[in-house]
C-alpha cells in the first residue's frame, strides 16, 4: 500500500520536471526567433520602469521609439509591490530600466545594480540630483525618495530619461532632445500655474495633512507645511497618541481638511477624522491625492501633469 | 553563464523545498508547525536592532539579526512550553507577538525610521535569476541558489547525520532520554536550523512561500504514511511538485510566482486530505459505509430470521417498512442476500432462508 505511493510521487516529480524542462527550452526557442526575424515591436527600445509616474516620463521623453511596460500601476504602494510572473520577463527583456532610486524601491534597487552590472543599462531618475537638493527623511539620515512631487527635480530627472535613451539610441538622440525640452516647457508652466493656484490659500491654511509623509517635497516647494500621521514605512502603524496629539492641533489650528491618498487605505484618516471631530471642530476629507502612483493611464490623471494638477486643485478647493 | 531565468526560479524553488519541507517534517510531528509563521513576525526585532547597530539595511547584519531572534523566540517558546503550564501552540502565540511588538516600538521611538520586513528582509522569488553573486568581479550565477544549495547541504546532513537522535527524541522524549541521545540538545540544534532556513530562504524567496513549504507538504505528507524516512521524501517531492505547477500555473495566468507556488501547495494538500489512501476523506468514508453494509447485512438475516420464526413474511417492501432503510437500499441489500445464496425468494416474492443464511445467522447469534 505504501511503496506505490512513494514510487507514484517520485514518477511524478520526474515527469514534471521534464515537462517543465521542455517549456523551458520551447520558450527560450520562442526567444531565439523573436530576435531572428525582427519585426516592427522589436525595432522599438524596450523599456522598463517601476513606478507609472515614471513610466509617464519616459513615454514622454522617448515618443515613438520606445515601448515601456511599468511593473507597478496606479494604486501600488511600492512597499507592497509583488512581482508577477511576465515582470521577470520584462526585466530579462528590458533594453533600459530606470527606477527611482532613494530606496524607494527598497531591495528591488539592488536587484537592479545588479542587473546594470551585468550590461543592461541600468538608471535611477534620482541620480543627477545633488544631495542638497534632497530632504532628509528619517533619524538614519536616508532621503526622502518621492522626488516627484517638486517639479524641479523631476526635471533633473527627465534629464536622466533623456540621457539614458540618447546614449542607447545616438541615432535618434536629436529626436529624444527635442521631446525632452518640449516636455521642460510642458514642466515649467505647470509649476507657474501651481504657484498661481497654491496663492489663493491663506498662508496659515497651507498645513497639508495626510496618511504617511510623501508630499515631502511638494510642502518644502509650495510653503505647505507637513503633518503626516504615518511614517514612511507602510509596516509601522499609527499610535493613538499620535493620532490624539495630530487631532489636538488640527482643532487648535482650524485646518479645514485632511487628504487621503490613492494607494494608502482611508482607515487612519478617517480615525483622525473622528478624533478632531471629537474636539469640536468641523474638519472634512478634502479630495484623494496622488502620493506613490499617478492615476490609470488614458485618464487626465494618468499623467504626471494631470495628476500633479489634480492634486494642486484637490488641495486649493479644500483649503481656500 | 546564461542560464534561463526559468530554470533558476524552479531551481531555486526546488532548493525551498529540499530546505523548508525536509525540516518541515519534524516541525508538523513535534507539533511546532507555526515556528516559522512565528519567526516570520519576530524577526522585525533583530532586523530594526541590526539597522541601528550598522546604520543601514546591510544584508549581513540583517539576516544575522533575523537568525538571532529566531533562535531567541525559539527559545523563549521552549523556555514557556517546557515550565508545564502551557502547550506548544499557546506558547508560540505568546512570544512572537510580544518580540514584534518590541519591534514595532523601537521603530517608532526611533522616530520615523523606514524599517519593514517587506522593505529591508524579505526577498523575491521572482528576482531570483537577477540576485547574482560576485566572487572578484565574476559572476557565479544566481545568489539564492548558491545559498539555498548550501543550506541545503547543511540541512540533509543535519538530518542524516542526527537521523536516529531526531527520530527517537521526536516519538519518544523519555526513551531518547534514557538511550542517553540528549534529546534537548538535538531540539535545540534542530530549532537552530530552523531559525536559519527560515530567514536565510525569507531573505531569498520572501515569506509566504517559506511559510508555505515549511508546513504544508510536511502535513500532506503526514496523511500518507507512517514512517519517517518515507515522510520526509513525500513531503519534499510534494514541494518539488507544488514548486514545478506553481510556476507553470504561474506563467499560465501572469501572477506571482511565489503566491501561485504556495497556492498549489495547498491544493495538493486538499487532494490528499480527500483522496489519501487509509487516510483520505474519501477511503474513510468508504471503509465506514462498508463497516454500515456489513451490519445492515446481519440485521436484516436476523430479521428474516425472526419473522419467519413467527410464521410472518418477509418481502423487500416490509424490509424497508420495518426496518425504517430507503426503498433503494432494501432493494440493494435484498439483491445482495440473494446473490450471496443467504435467501431465496419464492413466487409470491416472500424470503426464506436458505441453509447457507441460517448458518451465517447462527454464527452471528452465537
Amino acid at each position: 500500500m505504501k511503496k506505490p505511493i512513494l514510487v507514484g510521487t517520485i514518477v511524478i516529480v520526474a515527469i514534471l520536471i521534464g515537462i517543465s524542462a521542455i517549456f523551458v527550452q520551447n520558450n527560450d526557442d520562442a526567444k531565439i526567433n523573436h530576435i531572428e526575424s525582427p519585426d516592427s515591436y522589436s525595432e522599438k527600445i524596450a523599456i522598463t520602469t517601476t513606478t507609472n509616474v515614471i513610466t509617464d516620463l519616459v513615454e514622454n521623453i522617448g515618443g515613438d521609439h520606445v515601448s515601456v511596460t511599468g511593473l507597478m500601476g496606479p494604486g501600488v504602494d511600492p512597499h507592497l509591490y509583488r512581482p508577477s510572473a511576465s515582470d521577470v520577463k520584462s526585466l530579462q527583456n528590458a533594453d533600459i530600466i530606470f527606477y527611482n532610486g532613494l530606496d524607494l524601491e527598497g531591495k528591488m534597487g539592488d536587484i537592479f545594480v545588479k542587473i546594470g552590472r551585468e550590461g543592461t543599462s541600468v538608471l535611477a531618475v534620482s541620480e543627477n540630483i545633488p544631495p542638497e537638493s534632497l530632504l532628509i527623511l528619517d533619524a538614519n539620515g536616508n532621503f526622502d525618495p518621492h522626488i516627484w512631487w517638486d517639479v524641479e527635480l523631476w526635471t533633473e530627472a527627465a534629464k536622466v530619461v533623456a540621457t539614458g535613451l540618447k546614449e542607447y539610441d545616438p541615432n535618434n538622440s536629436e529626436n529624444y532632445e527635442k521631446n525632452l525640452l518640449e516636455y521642460l516647457n510642458q514642466l515649467d508652466s505647470l509649476n507657474s500655474n501651481n504657484l498661481n493656484k497654491i496663492n489663493s490659500i491663506p498662508s496659515e491654511q497651507r498645513v497639508l495633512v495626510t496618511a504617511h509623509d510623501a508630499f515631502q517635497y511638494f510642502g518644502h516647494t509650495y510653503g505647505f507645511e507637513e503633518l503626516a500621521i504615518q511614517g514612511w514605512s507602510t509596516d509601522s502603524e499609527a499610535g493613538i497618541k499620535e493620532i490624539q496629539n495630530l487631532a489636538d492641533e488640527i482643532s487648535k489650528r482650524k485646518i479645514k481638511a485632511l487628504f487621503v491618498e490613492t494607494s494608502i487605505s482611508p482607515a487612519t484618516i478617517e480615525a483622525l477624522k473622528a478624533a478632531v471631530q471629537d474636539k469640536g471642530h468641523d474638519i472634512v476629507i478634502g479630495g484623494e491625492l496622488f502620493s506613490d502612483a499617478i492615476g490609470e493611464k488614458g485618464t487626465a490623471e494618468g499623467t504626471y501633469i494631470g495628476a500633479f494638477t489634480h492634486n494642486i486643485d484637490t488641495i486649493v478647493k479644500a483649503l481656500k | 553563464m546564461e542560464i534561463s531565468s526559468d530554470l533558476i526560479i524552479i531551481g531555486t524553488a526546488v532548493l525551498v523545498a529540499a530546505n523548508c519541507a525536509s525540516i518541515g517534517v519534524f516541525l508538523v510531528l513535534r507539533k511546532m508547525a507555526m515556528m516559522s509563521d512565528a519567526i516570520s513576525h519576530s524577526v522585525l526585532l533583530g532586523i530594526v536592532i541590526a539597522v541601528f547597530a550598522v546604520g543601514g539595511r546591510e544584508p549581513v547584519a540583517v539576516i544575522v539579526g533575523g537568525v538571532l531572534s529566531g533562535i531567541l523566540t525559539i527559545s523563549l517558546v521552549e523556555l514557556l512550553y517546557r515550565s508545564g503550564k502551557l502547550k506548544q501552540d499557546s506558547s508560540i502565540g505568546i512570544i512572537f507577538p510580544f518580540l514584534f511588538a518590541i519591534g514595532v516600538i523601537l521603530v517608532t521611538q526611533a522616530g520615523n525610521v523606514h524599517i519593514d520586513v517587506e522593505h529591508v528582509l524579505y526577498g523575491s522569488i521572482e528576482f531570483a535569476p537577477f540576485d547574482t553573486l560576485y566572487l572578484d568581479e565574476l559572476n557565479i550565477g544566481s545568489k539564492s541558489m548558491w545559498v539555498l544549495g548550501i543550506l541545503a547541504i547543511a540541512n540533509v546532513s543535519f538530518i542524516v547525520i542526527l537521523y536516529k537522535e531526531l527520530k527517537i527524541s521526536t516519538f519518544d522524549k523519555s526513551l531518547a532520554l534514557s538511550a542517553g541521545l540528549m534529546p534537548l540538545l538535538v531540539h535545540y540544534l534542530l530549532m537552530i536550523m530552523v531559525a536559519t532556513t527560515a530567514v536565510v530562504a525569507f531573505e531569498s524567496v520572501g515569506a509566504i512561500l517559506v511559510i508555505a513549504f515549511f508546513i504544508v507538504p510536511a502535513s500532506a505528507a503526514f496523511l500518507l504514511t507512517d514512517r519517517l524516512s518515507r515522510m520526509l521524501i513525500i513531503s519534499v517531492s510534494l514541494g518539488i511538485i507544488s514548486a514545478v505547477i506553481g510556476y507553470l500555473f504561474a506563467i499560465f495566468a501572469d501572477v506571482s510566482i511565489s503566491g501561485s507556488m504556495a497556492t498549489i501547495t495547498g491544493i495538493i494538500f486538499g487532494l490528499v486530505w480527500i483522496f489519501g489512501p487509509n487516510r483520505g476523506l474519501v477511503s474513510r468514508w468508504r471503509r465506514i459505509s462498508k463497516q454500515r453494509f456489513e451490519v445492515d447485512l446481519v440485521i436484516v438475516l436476523t430479521h428474516i430470521h425472526k419473522e419467519l420464526g413467527s410464521d410472518r413474511q418477509v418481502s423487500t417492501s416490509s424490509m424497508s417498512n420495518s426496518l425504517g432503510w430507503t426503498k433503494e437500499y432494501s432493494k440493494k441489500l435484498s439483491e445482495f442476500i440473494q446473490e450471496q445464496k443467504f435467501v431465496e425468494k419464492n413466487t409470491q416474492g416472500n424470503f426464506t432462508l436458505t441453509n447457507i443464511g441460517l448458518k451465517k445467522v447462527e454464527n452471528y447469534s452465537n
